[in-house]
């Protein structure tokens, strides 16, 4: 190698290291919260995200929240809205902003602002991923259609109060605007920051506790504290959370006192260890969900669209042997549709029996003595515990007369068979975004949403009255009306087959003070009250 | 020398344009939407089709590839679906980090599994010869997560000394480069020796020594430089293979480089982001041959002496 190739290799490689040196962010410790993440956020912008929320909550701040008020319970709550009204007919919703909030770029929360968010989803130009949460909004349909050049239903009163009109009545709002994809955003920043918003810490501006001042795609996110936070500044001084994918590195990181609190949902097969571990043992925090594991079937593909076979099926699985021996009986078992904490849930609704030889019965019954062939969808990408359950899900159908073959998919080809009502017998897990049975009901068993999760109710009067009930405003009513249908669609139809709600586990590291898992038992939360020593 | 690599390069351009074209179509025939993907659990119909028409994705191949062809003519690789960002600024942004663990794991690579090569060439069949085999077999044939996960519990977890994972400074490059240049370090011990076994029987090696020259020197100024030129091709193109992307060793050290971008790209339908991701990938394996070409005549003037015939 000749002199003078030796020296332009010794200065590629210095300018290597010293932009690397410059590119990379230093983490940093002391009153500061370490996280991990499998996956990056994508974006801040919660219009257009409909998975991760972690950087959402902590950044933006909702008209109302939801709040855990005990185990397995929660309300609504006051956010930037001090006070609303609903009028009697239930078609418009007053909201009385708090006066004095202001974004992190010092602008002080109007009513323009609220105006001005929910118009950008209902933009087509901003490309929302989450605009059907205003499709009950006057004259949203309009402007997601082009049609208009603004969401006429919502309307700024005055400084301080917006007005938002509905087309019909539609109970779960309130709810709805407490999910974090109804966060509010600071027009004249959103507004310049345009297509950029939510992509870098330049781009992103909130009223949340904390402001994102880092964002390296796949690779880190920091948030500062915001010390004009309207409810006070938070005790944290900071949050760093890293992407790393792999579940034994997570568990290293957090072996290492690299990160602080290890998320069991990132990294299921890691509870026997730490169950184990006297080390950890005493510092696992064990956290009800608001969601539930399911057994979805395809009720218009033979042999399932006759509901003696949907029954057998129902008998034929033990769900509490595969809660004990699998989950380590961390949960709960769900014999409805709607899952415990949800409003509305019904604590006394009849559990489902495990009768193997009545499912054999049934099948006998309905003309398949020898029983029946069925797929059972296995999707690459799905967590590994996933696959073990599939096996035992297939082993104990066979008792009861159903041989089942696992069909594998790549996420892409399984989303799309299903999006199309042609998926096979599949199990899934639903964790609610608002807290309201309609969050459950209407993703389901509505005419659109059973199609599309290949369920395919064909109890029509079932899926009109799943409608209808949209439009209850009497909470006992409908309430009433929601339990009457989970026992319709789950007991009469058997439509699908509810499995059970697992707790959600954490384990904390020992700096971590204070830690209390959210309403609905995600990952993703305010670490508003999270505390580290 | 420059004729050369120009003439190289600008035939290049046919390679790139098949890839392109090759990668467009396989991804019209694989199922999957990307809006679809990129609700996953909360994707609605009527979203999904609003959202299609909005990005152009309903439009036939024939007007939206060469919409690609021109954009990536004019430097734009457009807006990834998934990310919302432009490609071109996504990969620049990776693209350091996967250069840097490149060029870090064939250094350990190179320094290595040259030295080793040489050592066991040295007296062939003896304990030295036998170990360093053993070790380089056991190399080539460890898979990299395995490997990867045992290098973090022993030096992250147990000793405590380097980071177990992520992107932060030069220690965190530590173990992803150990993790791949021993991986291939192995292939390169065991090429070197091979080729260094055959150099030290020629004759001209016969002649240095015979002139009074030592065993040292013998190797490095005569022997080693004979037999480099077919590990320098393999080490060129290894390098290549791993400046477009590792993806393993880049997911479980969570290295953000171009490796993840392309699986987050296949995985989301995500053709913007995945186009780019090739086309760098292409390039590092094109660039990779030329260098392997250009390394070899810096080393051999032979062929140096044959590009002057050609060019």
């Amino acid at each position: 190698m000749s002199g003078r190739v030796r020296k332009i290799l010794i200065a590629v490689a210095a300018l290597l290291a010293l932009g690397a040196g410059q590119a990379w962010a230093q983490v940093q410790t002391g009153n500061e919260l370490r996280l991990a993440y499998p996956h990056d956020p994508m974006t801040a912008d919660v219009q257009k995200n409909t998975e991760y929320f972690l950087l959402g909550l902590n950044i933006f701040d909702r008209l109302v929240e939801c709040e855990a008020t005990g185990p397995g319970e929660s309300a609504i709550v006051p956010g930037l809205a001090a006070s609303w009204e609903i009028s009697k007919d239930g078609l418009t919703y007053t909201f009385h902003l708090r006066p004095g909030v202001r974004f992190h770029d010092g602008s002080p929360l109007t009513a323009a602002d609220v105006v001005y968010t929910i118009d950008r989803m209902c933009d087509p130009q901003t490309k929302a991923l989450n605009s059907s949460i205003f499709a009950f909004v006057a004259g949203a349909r309009e402007r997601l259609e082009g049609k208009a050049a603004s969401t006429a239903g919502v309307v700024a009163l005055d400084d301080l109060t917006v007005a938002i009109h509905l087309v019909r009545p539609f109970a779960p709002f309130l709810a709805l605007l407490a999910s974090p994809q109804a966060s509010i955003y600071c027009e004249k920043f959103t507004r310049a920051a345009c297509e950029r918003f939510g992509l870098t810490p330049e781009a992103t501006c909130g009223t949340g506790p904390f402001q994102l001042t880092q964002y390296v795609h796949n690779s880190h996110q920091r948030l500062e504290a915001n010390p004009d936070y309207f409810r006070g500044r938070p005790a944290l001084d900071a949050i760093s959370v890293r992407v790393a994918g792999d579940p034994e590195t997570l568990r290293m990181l957090f072996e290492a006192g690299e990160i602080d609190i290890f998320d069991m949902d990132f990294a299921p097969t890691q509870l026997d260890y730490f169950e184990a571990s006297p080390k950890w043992r005493g510092r696992l925090v064990r956290a009800p969900r608001v969601g539930l594991y399911y057994l979805a079937i395809n009720n218009a593909k033979k042999p399932f669209d006759d509901p003696r076979v949907r029954k057998a099926l129902q008998l034929s699985i033990d769900r509490g042997l595969i809660l004990d021996k699998m989950f380590s009986g961390q949960g709960a078992l769900v014999s409805g549709v709607m899952a415990p904490g949800l409003a509305c849930f019904d604590p006394k609704a009849q559990a489902l029996e495990y009768d193997p030889a009545g499912a054999r019965k049934l099948l006998a019954e309905a003309g398949y003595p020898n029983g029946v062939d069925t797929e059972l969808a296995q999707v690459a990408g799905w967590p590994a515990t996933w696959a073990d359950l599939a096996q035992v899900i297939a082993a104990q159908a066979e008792k009861g007369g159903f041989h089942v073959k696992i069909k594998r998919y790549d996420e892409a080809a399984f989303l799309s068979t299903r999006m199309a009502g042609d998926a096979p017998l599949y199990f899934q897990v639903w964790s609610a975004d608002f807290n309201d049975p309609d969050n459950f009901f209407h993703t389901f068993f509505s005419p659109t949403g059973t199609k599309v999760r290949s369920i395919n109710l064909a109890d029509t009067a079932a899926r009109d009255a799943v409608e209808a009930a949209r439009s209850i405003t009497d909470p006992t009513a409908r309430c009433q009306a929601y339990r009457e249908l989970e026992r319709r669609i789950v007991d009469q139809d058997a439509a699908w087959l509810p499995l059970f709600s697992l707790d959600h586990v954490f384990v904390t590291g020992p700096r971590v003070a204070r830690f209390a898992a959210p309403w609905n038992g995600w990952s993703d939360m305010s670490h508003y009250q999270t505390r580290i020593d | 020398m420059t004729r050369f690599v120009l003439t190289r390069l600008f035939g290049s351009l046919p390679v790139l344009l098949g890839v392109t074209a090759l990668l467009f179509v396989l991804l019209q025939i694989v199922p999957g939407d990307p809006v679809t993907l990129m609700m996953k659990e909360h994707a609605d119909p009527e979203v999904v089709e609003r959202l299609r028409a909005v990005m152009h994705l309903s439009d036939p191949v024939w007007l939206r590839y060469p919409r690609f062809l021109w954009g990536a003519l004019h430097g734009d690789l457009g807006e990834s679906y998934k990310l919302g960002r432009p490609v071109a600024g996504v990969l620049l942004e990776a693209l350091p980090n996967t250069v840097a663990l490149a060029l870090f794991a064939s250094a350990v690579s190179w320094l290595v599994g040259v030295p080793a090569g040489t050592l066991a060439a040295l007296k062939p069949g003896n304990f030295l010869d036998r170990l360093v085999m053993g070790l380089s077999l056991t190399g080539v044939s460890t898979p990299v997560f395995w490997s990867a996960l045992l290098l973090q519990w022993l030096f992250a977890v147990k000793l405590g000394l380097l980071p177990v994972s992520g992107f932060f400074g030069f220690k965190y490059l530590v173990l992803p480069s150990l993790t791949l240049g021993l991986a291939s370090a192995g292939t390169v011990a065991r090429l070197a020796r091979t080729s260094l076994r055959e150099v030290m029987d020629a004759d001209f090696i016969r002649t240095a020594r015979a002139k009074g020259l030592t065993e040292f020197a013998v190797i490095t100024r005569h022997a080693l430089k004979n037999a480099l030129p077919p590990v320098l091709v393999v080490m060129a193109l290894q390098a290549a293979s791993l400046l477009s992307g590792a993806v393993i060793t880049e997911t479980v050290f969570a290295v953000p480089g171009v490796g993840r971008l392309s699986v987050e790209a296949i995985m989301a339908r995500d053709m913007p982001l995945l186009q780019g991701a090739v086309l760098i990938a292409a390039v590092m394996v094109i660039l990779g041959n030329l260098a392997a070409d250009v390394l070899v005549a810096l080393v051999d003037p032979r062929v140096r002496k044959d590009w002057g015939k050609l060019f």
